[in-house]
């Protein structure tokens, strides 16, 4: 998981000379992870909003934002409520990123852990559709 | 001035590149050296028409943006909806609309909601940027991410809540001239919206008579059964209504204040066309005062404006996503207002810390593919002009003031003095060194912060 709050310190384009020089001697790609799916999500007193709410199955990002001003987190959970990944904490106004795979088709339940938050609306659906038939 | 010193190409109205320059920054996001020349060329009018009703062909033209070789995902990915935007700005063909809605953005300002409701949102004020204002406010009060931001929806007859009764008064219709008790009248009147969730998904607003107070209020000394229409019909009937919008209209455009009768006659125009904002618009941009002290501008460009104008100046689009974080360092986030009285302008635009990030974007750009200067390309032969004409190029011709052009020939003329004559490789470093300094003072220099 990775935890941001606010952009790129001013500092960041050094940061990002740095690694672009050391990418390009090396010869390697710019990302080394394969590719996964964007899939927003919004928190706030009480609820969770996902704004890609059907995806196909893979590897995914969650990038959970925490519009509300309480604390919150993310957990994501399978249809028998096994816990396939989670945020830590996620204070108001921040950001945090979830890198989850999810390779088996069906429907996926994301909601906030903290006292009773889930109870009061904070919980959501995502459903992985089956995988697209390849053309013929 | 543009660095290569003026060319006064002038119309027999008086119509000249300066006077394009100053119209396409104050209504768009600049002009390149080459609109410049082609306006003046055709002459006021058609100038105007071309800015304020939009010429043939499509909206947005250019290669479309992309980060690390993606398409922008604006729902999904960090920062995309800014980029997304910021796109537009940079590729429109109708620079005033991406404007106007800048300005609907900070006047009817919402923040902290979910960003397909922004964006929605960001499409309606797109829509009705330079239409009916009644119009526009209607769209407006039923948004989903303003009513959400501003606590209109689940407003119910037993506890209505002010939040927009309030600022539909004092920030987006009148700012004075009404009273407490209008605000909580109007309150009751706006009851009756309600968020919708199903299956534990966000479906939208939608009206329930039973949750709105269909009882007598009284406003503005007016007493019905007003609901929610009513409201906004009551409010731009208001006498301060128009005074108020045209004056506000008035600062987005012009420095200095508007003259009473300058107030009074845009009123005029505002009403006697129904409403509508377009006549406003074109009123302001053709009045004299926009093109005051045309060798001595004096708005500073919000960061957004710097930005776009800076990519449609050099021929770029969007194709990383540093502009996010210098944006945000610059103090302006799109979709991300600080607060329902949106952005504060002008010189407040200018702190020490927003500077520092102004700076930033000049090392960002400097490493755009169109304006990176590589090493040892510096060419030592060329005059001191010439390599402020060839930086000039590159950055898209950036007004410079007379002070800030001698300062830069200086540079220029005496960048070598230290050097033996047969030093080539020393002369081409510095030329290098040179081409670079010369852009980027080009571009986050004091001339450039204003328009």
């Amino acid at each position: 998981m990775t935890l941001t709050r606010g952009f790129r310190p001013a500092g960041a384009l050094v940061g990002s000379a740095i690694v672009l020089a050391l990418t390009s001697a090396a010869g390697a790609s710019p990302s080394a992870r394969p590719a996964s799916t964007a899939v927003g999500v919004g928190e706030r007193e009480f609820s969770i909003n996902v704004y890609r709410p059907v995806v196909r199955p893979g590897a995914l990002r969650l990038n959970v934002t925490n519009r509300g001003e309480d604390v919150h987190d993310l957990v994501v959970l399978d249809r028998r409520g096994r816990r396939m990944a989670a945020s830590g904490e996620i204070g108001a106004g921040a950001r945090a990123t979830i890198r989850v795979t999810l390779l088996r088709a069906g429907t996926y339940r994301l909601l906030c852990t903290r006292n009773d938050h889930a109870a009061r609306g904070m919980r959501a659906r995502l459903r992985v559709a089956p995988p697209r038939r390849p053309a013929r | 001035m543009a660095a290569r010193r003026p060319r006064r190409r002038t119309t027999r109205s008086g119509w000249t590149e300066a006077h394009v320059r100053r119209l396409f920054w104050r209504a768009g996001f600049g002009a390149t050296p080459a609109e410049a020349r082609r306006w003046a060329g055709r002459g006021r009018a058609a100038t105007l028409r071309w800015v304020v009703d939009g010429g043939p062909g499509p909206q947005l033209r250019g290669a479309a943006p992309t980060v690390n070789g993606k398409p922008l995902d604006p729902a999904n990915e960090y920062g995309h909806d800014v980029l997304w935007w910021l796109d537009r700005m940079v590729r429109s063909q109708r620079p005033l609309v991406e404007k106007m809605t800048l300005f609907w953005h900070d006047h009817l300002a919402t923040a902290d909601q979910d960003t397909p409701l922004m964006l929605a949102q960001n499409q309606t004020l797109r829509r009705g940027a330079l239409g009916s204002f009644r119009g526009l406010l209607g769209a407006v009060t039923r948004d989903p991410a303003m009513q959400l931001f501003l606590s209109l929806a689940d407003s119910d007859k037993a506890a209505p809540n002010e939040n927009y009764a309030r600022e539909l008064m004092e920030l987006f219709t009148l700012g004075s001239g009404y009273t407490e008790r209008d605000v909580r009248q109007a309150a009751r009147a706006l009851t009756g919206w309600q968020s919708r969730y199903a299956n534990d998904h966000f479906q939208g607003i939608r009206f329930r008579p039973e949750a709105h107070d269909a009882g007598i209020k009284r406003i503005f000394g007016r007493s019905g059964r007003f609901g929610t229409d009513a409201v906004l019909d009551l409010v731009v009937a208001h006498p301060k209504h128009a005074p108020f919008l045209v004056s506000k209209l008035w600062s987005f455009f012009v420095s200095e204040p508007p003259r009473r009768a300058t107030v009074r006659g845009l009123a005029s125009i505002y009403r006697r066309s129904g409403l509508r904002i377009k006549p406003v618009v074109r009123a302001i941009l053709s009045h004299p005062s926009l093109y005051r002290a045309l060798d001595a501008p004096d708005m500073v460009k919000a960061p957004v404006v710097l930005v776009a104008g800076g990519l449609r100046a050099s021929g770029q689009g969007v194709h990383t996503d540093d502009w996010v974080w210098l944006l945000s360092n610059m103090g302006q986030t799109l979709f991300s207002p600080p607060s329902v009285a949106g952005w504060e302008w002008g010189p407040a635009w200018m702190s020490s810390n927003s500077m520092r990030a102004r700076f930033d974007f000049a090392n960002v750009m400097l490493n755009q593919p169109q304006l990176k200067v590589p090493d040892d390309s510096g060419n030592p032969r060329l005059a001191a002009a010439d390599q402020l004409r060839r930086a000039s190029g590159a950055t898209g011709g950036p007004w410079v003031s007379g002070r800030a052009h001698a300062a830069l020939m200086s540079l220029a003329s005496g960048t070598y003095a230290d050097l033996k004559t047969d030093d080539d490789q020393g002369r081409r470093n510095r030329a290098t060194l040179l081409q670079r300094s010369l852009r980027h003072l080009l571009i986050s220099g004091p001339d450039a912060q204003l328009h």
